[in-house]
């Protein structure tokens, strides 16, 4: 397997002892109390910088610290979101995973996420190397669109419509991208300050707790709603007569191996409307949430020239070039090579 | 043997019977085990409402599978029943009387248990997994709450296969709390929805984010007079927000923290960023716990801002947690959660679910 760049690191350490009084660490409340309030532990809040330091850091962290990369981004709360980050959680990805191996299918998985981490380190690069004149684009285009309070988040235009589910992508692109990880080498950051006190773990002798009150016999209830097919592991109360003979060993066996029950899915009468096959997720379904997200912003990447000089001035712009730059969109063919004038920058595309 | 890289240098030197005897850091906060631990990643916990006598635990995972326990006063755990779906459980709650559990499956299906008959059946179906189930409970309705990915939340009367309501999202849900009569919902693409459920559920109000990545947890929390009034708010960035709904001063009540990162001896080094996998409140003293991908419980108070413990680091993340109803137990589910894609995936690799005390450990640090 490839490793990841990210290692899972046990640091051992788990606060920063210094702001406590020396000795052994006190653990009674009392003692905290009587600290100075610099002692005591703080909550850093965010209160972000200057907003344009704001994304080249966040940016950097975001590369170094081995976060979440599918994730959207706002440099500032309550702002709208940077295009061409999209979320995805860990569940979706997962599933995919798992649908994909049930299918035999995983490399279609790894192309997938390995296309999207690709999309990610390139916006985020972008944004890194922001001068400050593309700074002040990005921040008036953040309040332009804030004003015109869109309800959807994101302005990408990379959010899908409800209609349908588009297809898993066929990943047919090179894609011969470095293997996929979270992490990447890069500049150093500044560690969070918001370090706070150890205390210390839990005293040797902790013992085993009383958790409550002790159980009374409950009322058994009646059954349930409507009938259910799905055959039961075993006969089943909440009597506190029955008896318990220690972990597992009860008359339950507790829990058999999980390909135990079969799905509840069948046959249900009461919702005759519902497909009664206990479909896989995978079958047939090639969609998720991926798809679209791929295409439409991967194209908005790809469209911009990186280069040493992130835009042009008009001056150095043939008419055709200018035509080209102001319109909606491109005409094939006729796309200009050179990067646009910062004055035309109203698509936060990039 | 983990895959994940060095470990730390803890010895857990643990004496129960319930912790193997090579030196590992899979319960280095020596807390209780729960028997017979699902077989997958764990993505969901929850603890049987005060109607019941004693503690039921439930506990939905990635092998399909929602399982249930008695935890009893010694600690001591009992399997005692089980249920599948066809996908992936992502979510499970209780009824407020302790006589159902409700189950959401990446199956697009939602199913109720009838834990008496240890029967279950479908009473929702969504066009994408199903990753929130909440029961509400008001005085004039009860149905069951369900977002999906399908960028809807449903509510369902359990008898009927069409949903009561339907509330269209602005993204794929990704979680969720209810605190009677308050619904808060967190999307994709950082959204954020709470809604009002008296009389029947409508919206209430969007909130702008006040965090700058992904959504990842959310646990509504209440004032003095037990009335929800506000809620926490977790990302996949190492961050909660506390926010109000109506505060009298909201740049001053509302603030963010930042959680569950390394900071390491070495300050010049880059930090570790972790996302927060879970949030809970404690039912009596309105502290709040958190877990995260760098496999930490942290316990905090979100009035004297401070933080009140931090766990020993174990082997794993925490994926899910949970307090039940009287708060003296805190559980604590330990398993991968794809926070590092899926090279970290080790199937092999044993899931865990602990019990820990909370009666002390969660007390408010200054006294109001």
């Amino acid at each position: 397997m490839t490793p990841l760049g990210a290692v899972w690191r046990g640091c051992g350490h788990h606060g920063d002892l210094s702001v406590l009084p020396p000795g052994p660490l006190p653990l009674r409340r009392e003692v905290l109390e009587r600290a100075p309030p610099r002692r005591r532990a703080i909550w850093a809040l965010c209160d972000p910088p200057a907003p344009r330091e704001c994304v080249v850091k966040d940016m950097e962290t975001w590369e170094s610290s081995g976060q979440w990369a599918l994730s959207s981004y706002s440099p500032m709360e309550k702002k709208p979101n940077v295009s061409g980050f999209s979320d995805f959680s860990p569940e979706e990805l997962r599933l995919e995973y798992y649908n994909c191996r049930a299918n035999n299918n995983i490399q279609n998985y790894i192309n997938s996420v390995q296309q999207l981490v690709k999309q990610w380190k390139s916006q985020l690069l972008q944004l890194k190397t922001l001068n400050a004149s593309t700074k002040a684009a990005l921040l008036s285009e953040l309040k332009n669109t804030a004003a015109q309070s869109l309800p959807s988040f994101g302005f990408g235009g990379q959010q899908t419509s409800s209609t349908g589910m588009p297809t898993f992508p066929v990943n047919s692109s090179s894609s011969s991208a470095s293997n996929f990880s979270f992490k990447t080498s890069s500049s150093l950051v500044s560690a969070s300050s918001g370090n706070t006190p150890a205390f210390g773990s839990s005293s040797g002798g902790f013992s085993l707790p009383a958790f409550g009150v002790t159980p009374s016999p409950s009322a058994s209830h009646a059954a349930g709603f409507g009938s259910s097919t799905t055959p039961s592991a075993a006969s089943f109360s909440f009597k506190t007569s029955e008896t318990s003979s220690g972990f597992g060993a009860s008359g339950f066996s507790g829990f058999g191996s999980s390909s135990g029950n079969s799905s509840g899915n069948a046959s249900l009468t009461a919702f005759g409307s519902f497909n009664a096959a206990p479909s896989h997720p995978s079958s047939g379904q090639t969609a998720s949430a991926f798809g679209h997200s791929i295409t439409s912003t991967v194209s908005a990447v790809t469209n911009t020239a990186i280069s040493e000089k992130l835009f042009t001035p008009k001056s150095e712009l043939s008419a055709e070039e200018l035509k080209q730059f102001e319109g909606k969109k491109f005409t094939m063919g006729k796309i200009p090579l050179k990067p646009p004038p910062l004055e035309l920058l109203n698509i936060l595309g990039f | 043997m983990s895959l994940f890289g060095a470990t730390s240098g803890f010895s857990t030197g643990g004496t129960s019977m319930f912790v193997s005897t090579t030196a590992d850091n899979h319960n280095p906060m020596k807390d209780i085990e729960v028997t017979s631990p699902p077989d997958d990643s764990i993505s969901c916990l929850a603890f049987s409402p005060p109607t019941l006598p004693g503690n039921f635990l439930i506990a939905g995972s990635w092998a399909n599978d929602v399982r249930c326990w008695e935890v009893q006063d010694n600690g001591q755990t009992i399997p005692k029943a089980q249920q599948m779906h066809t996908g992936p459980v992502l979510d499970g709650c209780w009824s407020d009387d302790g006589s159902k559990v409700f189950t959401a499956s990446c199956d697009k299906t939602a199913k109720m248990w009838d834990l008496n008959s240890n029967q279950a059946i479908q009473i929702a179906q969504h066009d994408a997994p199903v990753k929130t189930i909440h029961w509400i409970k008001a005085p004039n309705y009860s149905c069951v709450m369900t977002g999906s990915w399908d960028k809807t939340l449903k509510f369902w009367d359990t008898r009927s296969p069409t949903p009561m309501m339907t509330l269209q999202l602005p993204e794929r849900c990704y979680c969720a709390d209810v605190v009677h009569p308050m619904a808060a919902v967190a999307t994709a693409e950082r959204g954020l929805i709470v809604y009002q459920l008296e009389n029947q559920p409508s919206e209430f109000r969007r909130i702008e984010s006040p965090l700058k990545h992904q959504h990842r947890c959310v646990a509504i929390f209440k004032d003095k007079v037990n009335k929800p009034t506000g809620f926490a708010l977790g990302s996949i960035e190492g961050r909660v927000a506390i926010h109000y709904i109506n505060p009298p001063n909201p740049a001053k009540d509302n603030f963010t923290f930042k959680c569950h990162r390394s900071n390491g001896t070495n300050t010049s080094a880059p930090q570790d960023i972790y996302a927060v996998n879970g949030i809970a409140f404690h039912p009596v003293h309105g502290t709040l716990a958190t877990v995260g991908s760098d496999g930490r419980f942290s316990f905090w108070d979100k009035d004297a801002r401070t933080k009140l413990k931090t766990s020993e680091q174990l082997d794993q993340p925490i994926s899910a947690c949970c307090f039940n109803h009287n708060g003296n137990i805190f559980a604590y589910a330990s398993s991968y959660d794809w926070s590092k894609g899926h090279e970290f995936y080790n199937p092999q690799k044993k899931n865990y679910i602990f019990l820990r005390n909370a009666a002390e450990e969660l007390k408010p640090r200054n006294k109001k």
